[in-house]
């Protein structure tokens, strides 16, 4: 009979682990008795589960486990954060301002520091405060004067120029003035000259023409 | 049952930024990652390349994990696609040699006789499983190595339970004289 290996094929590792009903088994035993095949893949089986179990694990060589990280921790509930952080504060401000609770006969009393401490720390301040201020006028004092210094320098400065100025423009217009009448008055001058030159000339020539005739006239007697 | 709590108490710890529960958990199975790595590639190097990516992918992966079933298995099936990844690419290369990978040298242990026993027994075995074929080498792995069920190695391959018995029976006829070997062994 030709075998397909199909019974041992779907059922020889439980033929093995021995998961099988008898009857299935018994088909499985007959497949492997007449088909060499089968016989074979069923011992190789068997030797290969053997083969298997004498594997000496190789051990694994030292390797980052976390190179590529681990993602980052959630975040916790924010709320205790802050509540952890303002008590923290709390507490170093109670430190350093001396905090002292105390509970007498009147009820709860809340003290920063003694009072000489408070005192002398607020002398101390005040004291501080004041020499600051002082400072701060004097100085303040000091910059106004010399700002107003400045000032009133510059402006002298500016009215200096400006007279300077004014009484360089009187001046040039005086001169100018004096220079225009000058001008003028020669001008006049040369032309009174000129008129009294040639009355001069037409009198030397009346006066040549009367000499003339009476040359003449005298000539005639 | 208790294994598989751990195991997920590890991941929850884990996806919440625990450290130390990731190392746990990785220390945990590295050693069946690496030998089942070391077994498909016949390679010290290329099983730890492999194990590092299956663990790079596992990280990856780890928050899609619904814990509707064995962490190893679901691990495994990881394993096994990147397995068949590597072989591919490294099937492409062509300055891979098959037959020098069982010269690979083996870890040190703690006695040089020890030692040798070791790595002749590792070696016969390797030798053995070289004569099969990737995917024949794969189901003989998860099934004579790792102990799955063909229901979980179908889980894990994406190949039909009928398939994987064909392939185990074809692989098992392929064995025919070297077991003989082995037995002698």
């Amino acid at each position: 009979m030709l075998c397909d290996h199909q019974v041992v094929t779907d059922h020889l590792i439980d033929y093995i682990d021995g998961k099988l009903s008898p009857v299935m088994r018994k088909q499985v035993e007959d497949a492997m008795a007449e088909c060499p095949s089968c016989k074979e893949a069923y011992l190789n089986a068997v030797a290969l589960t053997q083969t298997a179990a004498r594997w000496q694990d190789q051990p694994v060589p030292e390797w980052h486990r976390t190179e590529y990280a681990v993602r980052p921790r959630q975040q916790t509930s924010s709320w205790l954060n802050w509540t952890s952080l303002a008590a923290s504060a709390m507490a170093i401000l109670m430190v350093v301002f001396q905090v002292n609770i105390s509970t007498s006969e009147n009820g709860l009393q809340i003290a920063f520091g003694s009072q000489a401490n408070v005192d002398a720390i607020v002398e101390r301040k005040l004291a501080e405060y004041k020499q600051q201020q002082d400072t701060l006028l004097d100085a303040r004092f000091v910059a106004a004067a010399d700002k107003q210094d400045t000032a009133r320098k510059l402006m002298m400065a500016d009215m200096l120029d400006k007279t300077r100025e004014e009484r360089r423009d009187d001046l040039n217009f005086i001169v100018t003035g004096i220079q225009t009448q000058r001008f003028e008055d020669q001008a006049k001058l040369d032309k009174e000259l000129l008129s009294l030159a040639q009355n001069q000339i037409e009198n030397n020539q009346y006066i040549s023409q009367l000499i003339q005739s009476a040359n003449y006239s005298e000539g005639d007697k | 049952m208790f294994q598989l709590r751990k195991d997920e108490k590890l991941i929850e710890k884990a996806l919440g930024g625990s450290q130390s529960s990731w190392v746990s958990l990785v220390k945990r199975y590295e050693g069946l990652v690496y030998n089942y790595c070391y077994r498909m590639t016949f390679n010290n190097s290329d099983a730890m390349d492999l194990m590092q990516e299956v663990y790079l992918a596992v990280y990856r992966n780890l928050p899609a994990y619904r814990g509707d079933g064995k962490f190893k298995s679901w691990m495994m099936r990881i394993a096994a696609n990147k397995t068949t990844d590597f072989l591919r690419s490294r099937g492409r290369n062509p300055l891979h040699q098959a037959g020098d990978v069982l010269d690979d040298e083996f870890h040190t242990h703690d006695s040089p006789h020890s030692d040798y026993e070791e790595y002749a027994e590792n070696k016969q075995i390797m030798k053995v499983l070289a004569t099969l074929s990737e995917e024949h080498r794969m189901v003989v792995e998860l099934k004579f190595f790792q102990h799955f069920t063909f229901e979980e190695i179908s889980q894990q391959t994406g190949v039909a339970v009928s398939t994987l018995k064909t392939r185990l029976y074809a692989a098992l006829q392929k064995l025919k004289g070297h077991m003989e070997v082995q037995n002698v062994v």
